[in-house]
């Protein structure tokens, strides 16, 4: 993968992230408002929404990351190689 | 005397000092890198998850279905025809509240302060609704969820116990 593909990629990891979250504060509004008007049936439907959100943030960031890492890794194995060639 | 160039090279061992003690630039220091930006999101996710945990436990376990207050003795069963409704007032004579005998035959209580902004809602028979006269906002009869117009919580609802003919209020939802 290009340079440039991995940083739209990591763009669009966090995109999603910051979507995810904001759909988690809207959950949070709704099970307070749900909590206040006594609509207590939806409260934990909204704790389990929150964390399947949740969840998939985590795994979109380690993902995020261990594809960073690996990038890295290879940007400093190709610049090795290049300093023992010249 | 020292020289010139003592003097540049010494300010610039001084400025050389000064970097090593402080290496990093007010700007570089506020800068987020994406990964950081990601983290920060991540965790902020975790937090809300327990937010939202909180707003669960304390809905499931630590929440009442009603307050419990004085008992107070609202009217005769017998005297509240289908479709007909009494009003009067708890826990307190600050408390406007409506009881009303809905289509199905039970008896339902809640209070008649309206939960958008604070009008006293009336009794629609027709409908088994209640109607707030202000902004037109409607409430189910049966458990004063809002139906229609502003509101958006429902009425909250008094609890009754029937002994013989009469009727009690003995409890309120916040």
């Amino acid at each position: 993968m290009l340079s440039g593909q991995g940083s739209t990629l990591f763009a669009g990891i966090n995109a999603v992230i910051g979507l995810l979250v904001a759909i988690q504060l809207w959950l949070v509004s709704a099970a307070l408002e749900a909590l206040f008007s006594n609509e207590i049936s939806a409260v934990v439907p909204g704790f389990i929404a929150s964390l399947f959100l949740f969840i998939v943030n985590a795994g979109l960031y380690a993902h995020g990351r261990s594809f960073d890492q690996r990038r890295r890794a290879a940007l400093r194995g190709s610049k090795a190689a290049r300093e023992d060639a010249s | 005397m020292k020289s010139d160039a003592e003097n540049g090279e010494q300010k610039t061992e001084q400025v050389r000092r000064w970097r090593e003690d402080f290496p990093i630039g007010t700007l570089d220091d506020q800068y987020v890198a994406r990964r950081e930006f990601a983290k920060s999101l991540t965790m902020g996710s975790a937090i809300l998850v327990l937010v939202n945990a909180t707003i669960a436990f304390v809905g499931r376990y630590l929440r009442r279905p009603g307050q419990m207050s004085a008992e107070v003795k609202v009217t005769n069963a017998k005297q509240v025809p289908t479709g007909g409704s009494v009003l009067f007032r708890y826990p307190t004579d600050l408390d406007p509240c409506i009881l009303v005998r809905t289509q199905s035959g039970s008896l339902r209580a809640y209070s008649q302060v309206c939960t958008h902004l604070s009008c006293a809602v009336v009794h629609a028979p027709q409908n088994d609704e209640f109607e707030c006269p202000c902004h037109r906002g409607r409430f189910d009869a049966n458990d004063g969820r809002p139906v229609a117009g502003p509101p958006s919580r429902r009425l909250p609802r008094v609890w009754l116990e029937e002994r013989g003919d009469d009727v009690y209020a003995v409890g309120r939802d916040s």
